[in-house]
């Protein structure tokens, strides 16, 4: 049909009651749409919440058994310094007992800011994050026996848990010398300190 | 609030304009019944009322046949095209066989027999358009919808078998109009050949007999001229008229050797259409615009501007259909959505219910648990945790108990500086004096199948201290602290990266026999496989 042949004034009526209920239309489905997905998505809440409040109260006596199995170790874990906050003035505190238990003619260190590990073998993290705080130790030693007892002294004393990742041992001299002023042996070894805590929420309380 | 005009919902109203020179007739039928009639004379006036009747009735379109003394019919003949080509051929002869006038039609009656077998089509063209412009012009001013203009002896072509029976033969269809007098079609094989339209002046039953009687001999007289009849192809005249016309017509007309005469009463004809409106008059009218709405042929005469309304109509006729289909649709669809939306309330509420009811019944059950900083599963996931860290927890102390061990077997090696890391890569160069972080990784052992392990590497520098400048005993005495070191269980690889005096071919090699400053040193990596899971 030839635009001249179209009379808008005829066509009006039907258009403006199209447009409406077009409108309306569209608003109706929108608004019902929306409605839906969000009883779905409280449904949908309600219901997970459900399953796991269910799953949790037939579990409480499996719950009881846990309690009874790792609170101890968790107890535990937790006075050793590795659940919970860092213990930086502890180690600290032990490296310098072990510089006049031994003696050692040097030791010095470096601690680096925490950070989160990311573990590369499988450990199942639950709702906790493991972090982790590099030490570098760089001590003279007598003899290479003095680096063992460092770090038995660390393992018997300090709290938390550590891993040596690396270390490097050089002779200083050709003769051992028995000066207690000069090392035998240079060492420096890089050491890992972990932390366990919750992933979110404040530290672990006891 | 939304309505719809009444003629969108008027199922099977139908309304017709039968236009005759001095008149124009309504017909408003609904389901085969005429609801409404009315007749409108030629004239200011007639417009005048026909203009308020059409703007106080609903927007029903109209269906227009034409029964003029000004419609001219020919016949012709044209060669064998179609398409776009034969409309343009018919439209410039129809232009010129029909000056003054736009309302021309055309269509194809058949094929000539013999060589050129052209097309036989009829043409024709009302002759004087302010006839019918009258009327149209009303309907434009009242945006009524035209549907068609039919013309009503050619539209009488579909009716020759239902009111016949058959279509063969040569045929003579006589009929009473009120609205424009006696009518006589005549049908050769069921093609429209001509027809013929006279007025009736006088309504009385004698008269009219005496001009019907007068009307056929003209008729017939100008067939005999054209084809004399014979037996075998006698010519048939249809009388379709009723009351007591139709019986002084049977009484005064007897069947001839090659004239038979057929009587038809327009009521039974009605009454076979499964019409509810009864007429007993001759006039044939209402019966041609019952069959005219039931069968509504083609357009004829309406040019497009005539019908703009009656498209515009079926477009407002299609938008509001739309709006229904829309506004029942989204009603439809949102109302489904609402009670899904319902439901999964319902269904919410009943599993928050429920939930709080499990809440409720495990902190009563909690009670006899002691207190813990974190909840049960947490334990053991913390636990879990240290373990692993414990596990995988790596010191060079095994290492270098293991180194020990062996070096006091070969008193004569000294080690100069030992670089140990938990390493990744049993082939770690030890580029870094340092032990780096990234080399505290776990990977897969070839021959350890899927399990997990961590390597203790160590890069050990040493020398054979005291060293005569015996090169063959200090490099033996290499090889077998590797040997040693390899026997032992937790070894994975031993290599002498570099032995006292390099005696590969590929190197240079340069030594001073009276030198004091002899040395033999060495180069040993070392790796041991730890931590399997």
């Amino acid at each position: 049909m030839k635009p001249e042949y179209i009379d808008w004034e005829y066509l009006r009526g039907p258009l403006v009651r199209f447009i409406s209920v077009a409108t309306v239309g569209a608003a109706l489905l929108l608004g019902s749409d929306y409605f839906e997905r969000r009883m779905e998505q409280e449904y949908s809440r309600h219901s997970e919440r459900l399953s796991a409040r269910r799953h949790r109260y037939l579990a409480v006596d499996g719950e009881e058994e846990v309690i009874k199995n790792y609170l101890p170790r968790f107890m535990d874990l937790h006075e050793r310094g590795l659940l919970g906050g860092e213990h930086r003035l502890n180690w600290v505190e032990v490296l310098q007992e072990a510089g006049h238990r031994l003696p050692l003619p040097s030791l010095s260190y470096e601690i680096s800011a925490q950070k989160v590990y990311r573990p590369d073998f499988p450990v199942a993290a639950g709702r906790f994050k493991i972090f982790v705080s590099e030490m570098t130790l760089n001590m003279q030693l007598l003899h290479e026996g003095d680096l063992f007892a460092v770090l038995e002294l660390l393992d018997e004393r300090a709290m938390g848990l550590y891993t040596v990742s690396g270390c490097e041992l050089t002779r200083a001299f050709v003769v051992l010398t028995d000066n207690p002023d000069a090392g035998n042996v240079t060492a420096t070894c890089l050491l890992e300190w972990f932390s366990i805590n919750p992933a979110a929420g404040p530290e672990i309380k006891v | 609030m939304i309505s719809f005009p009444a003629s969108v919902f008027d199922f099977g109203a139908h309304r017709a304009l039968l236009v005759g020179n001095e008149r124009a007739a309504v017909y408003h039928l609904k389901h085969n019944t005429v609801i409404h009639y009315s007749v409108f004379d030629a004239g200011e006036a007639g417009r005048q009322r026909l203009h308020r009747y059409l703007n106080g009735t609903p927007d029903i379109p109209f269906y227009v046949l034409v029964d003029l003394f000004d419609e001219e019919y020919r016949q012709d003949t044209i060669p064998r095209i179609s398409g776009r080509d034969r409309r343009a051929l018919l439209k410039r002869k129809a232009g010129r066989l029909f000056k003054d006038t736009s309302y021309c039609y055309y269509k194809v009656m058949g094929r000539e027999t013999g060589a050129r077998a052209n097309d036989r089509v009829l043409l024709s063209s009302l002759t004087n358009p302010a006839v019918i412009r009258q009327w149209l012009a009303v309907f434009e001013e009242t945006r009524t919808p035209v549907a068609r203009i039919c013309s009503l002896p050619i539209f009488t072509e579909y009716l020759l078998k239902p009111i016949v029976g058959c279509c063969d033969g040569r045929r003579l269809l006589v009929s009473l109009q009120d609205i424009s007098g006696l009518r006589q079609t005549f049908f050769d094989n069921g093609k429209f050949q001509f027809s013929r339209l006279v007025p009736m002046p006088q309504r009385d039953p004698a008269s009219c007999l005496h001009v019907i009687h007068d009307e056929v001999e003209k008729v017939q007289r100008y067939l005999i001229s054209q084809r004399p009849f014979n037996p075998e192809e006698p010519l048939h005249i249809h009388f379709i008229l009723g009351g007591d016309l139709l019986q002084d017509l049977k009484s005064a007309r007897t069947t001839e050797e090659d004239v038979n005469y057929h009587f038809f009463d327009p009521g039974e004809l009605l009454e076979t259409t499964g019409s509810g409106t009864q007429t007993s008059t001759p006039l044939v009218d209402l019966y041609f615009i019952q069959r005219f709405l039931k069968i509504r042929p083609g357009n004829y005469y309406a040019r497009i501007a005539e019908r703009r309304y009656f498209n515009l109509w079926k477009l407002r006729a299609s938008v509001t259909a739309c709006t229904i289909f829309l506004l029942l649709g989204s009603a439809g669809w949102s109302g489904l959505n609402f009670l899904d939306g319902i439901v999964y309330k319902r269904e919410g509420d009943g599993a928050k219910e429920q939930a709080q009811l499990f809440a409720a019944k495990y902190e009563q059950a909690r009670k006899r648990h002691p207190v813990t900083p974190v909840e049960a599963p947490d334990l053991k996931a913390a636990v879990g945790i240290a373990d692993s860290l414990a596990h995988y927890k790596s010191s060079p102390i095994d290492m270098m108990q293991l180194l020990s061990r062996s070096l006091d077997l070969f008193p004569s090696i000294r080690f100069n500086k030992l670089t140990w890391a938990a390493a990744v890569d049993p082939d770690t160069t030890f580029s870094h004096t340092t032990a780096r972080a990234d080399l505290r990784e776990v990977l897969n052992v070839p021959d350890a199948g899927a399990a997990t392990a961590m390597y203790n590497a160590v890069l050990v520098e040493g020398r054979i201290e005291p060293f005569d400048g015996n090169f063959r005993e200090a490099m033996e005495a290499v090889r077998q602290l590797a040997a040693d070191l390899r026997a032992r269980e937790t070894v994975h690889d031993v290599r002498i990266v570099s032995l006292p005096l390099d005696i590969s071919s590929s190197a240079d090699l340069q030594g001073n026999m009276q030198s004091q400053d002899r040395r033999a040193e060495f180069t040993l990596r070392l790796v041991l496989t730890r931590g399997e899971t």
